[in-house]
């Protein structure tokens, strides 16, 4: 049977330009859809016959053979919206979500990543289980809004939020960063509206993104300047970032490989902290950004491709 | 405003729906990729580089995905 990749992605997500290059040249047939344009073609399944057609900006497909699939779109809606959705958008955001999610009728193909994966991986507290699980070291870590319970920490601490905290307040909008401060700035007032995650802070750090795809392993420690960073390292400029291949202990790869597969994974972009020798699971993103890492040498674009062609 | 803390520590910018991209730049539905006068936009030789990963992006968290 010959393969057929089906990429639901958004529009702008410029690292899917990396693989579609890359599917182009091993001649992998494949459709890009973006959820920002789906009402702009016209899209059926059979879900019994599990044929996919696709009609419009000049596609006319009807495809019986979707062997691999890069879901690469949110397994759940976050945020209400600033402003009051119309009768049309909110029906078309329900039903276009359910209908992406109901491509899983083909159960048959490689899923990058199957989605009720992705929506437990997308969990924090399950992620630090999992990973200290499997031997990982964890930060001390509490989550929930009861202040009382932060007291215990240490004088610095580690702020952030449960799931991404992206807001719209008129014409702004509001994002926050992992944030270190004093565990004596925490109170009721500041934290029983709703949850966040507190935790240890480990220093000195060196962060540690590992990209995950299958059993392959590319480990990156981020610094500037040759040091890491005390804050949050997407707070600093592109041209003050280096990011620079490093091995990892075979023992720490492992970890990586493991958390990926338990989860029912095929991608993990996870981070680590590198402290004193140690080194510290923070998270993992199941369909975490790599487009900027990639180089000609660290090809991760190549690797996503070759999972995907199966 | 509210207290909450991870309010307070929110970095505020103005909303953008989409990215600015490079002028010139346009979607090629039949590949389904960006390009510039029949280039891709984003690859590693390109005047762009795979930064534009980077560049055009607005910033969502890693799990969302522009939602």
């Amino acid at each position: 049977m010959s393969k057929f990749c089906l990429v639901l992605c958004g529009k702008y997500d410029f690292s899917v330009d990396l693989v579609i290059q890359e599917l182009e040249k091993k001649g992998i047939d494949y459709i890009r859809l973006n959820k920002e344009e789906l009402s702009d073609y016209f899209i059926n399944i059979d879900a019994v016959k599990k044929v996919l057609t696709v009609r419009g900006h000049g596609i006319n497909r009807e495809v019986s053979n979707v062997t691999s699939v890069w879901f690469r779109q949110p397994v759940f809606i976050r945020n209400a919206p600033a402003h009051a959705l119309g009768l049309e958008e909110q029906l078309s955001r329900s039903q276009w979500a359910a209908f992406l999610r109901g491509l899983i009728v083909f159960e048959d193909a490689i899923w990058m990543n199957w989605p009720s994966s992705t929506y437990s991986a997308e969990s924090k507290p399950y992620q630090l289980m999992l990973a200290s699980k499997i031997g990982f070291k964890v930060p001390e870590t509490m989550i929930g809004n009861d202040s009382k319970i932060f007291e215990k920490f240490d004088a610095e601490i580690i702020v952030k939020s449960l799931d991404t905290v992206l807001l719209r307040e008129g014409e702004d909008c509001l994002f926050t960063y992992t944030s270190s401060i004093t565990s004596k700035e925490l109170n009721e007032n500041n934290t029983k509206l709703a949850p966040l995650t507190v935790q240890q802070y480990v220093y000195p750090k060196i962060d540690i993104r590992v990209t995950v795809i299958g059993e392959i392993v590319h480990a990156v420690r981020i610094t500037s300047a040759g040091s890491g960073i005390d804050e949050d390292w997407r707070l600093l400029r592109k041209e003050e970032i280096e990011y620079t291949d490093i091995k990892l202990p075979p023992v720490i790869v492992e970890y990586c490989r493991k958390i990926v597969s338990e989860m029912g994974l095929k991608f993990g972009a996870i981070d680590l902290i590198e402290s004193n020798g140690n080194y510290y699971f923070i998270e993992i993103n199941p369909t975490g950004e790599w487009g900027w890492l990639s180089t000609e040498k660290r090809p991760i674009e190549k690797d996503i491709a070759d999972m995907l062609a199966g | 405003m509210s207290d909450h803390v991870l309010i307070a520590l929110a970095k505020r910018k103005p909303y953008a729906a989409d990215p600015d991209m490079p002028e010139g730049c346009s979607y090629d539905y039949g590949r389904g990729l960006w390009t510039k006068a029949n280039d891709v936009l984003v690859s590693h030789d390109s005047e762009f580089g795979v930064q534009a990963t980077k560049k055009c992006d607005v910033e969502t968290g890693e799990d969302q995905k522009g939602e």
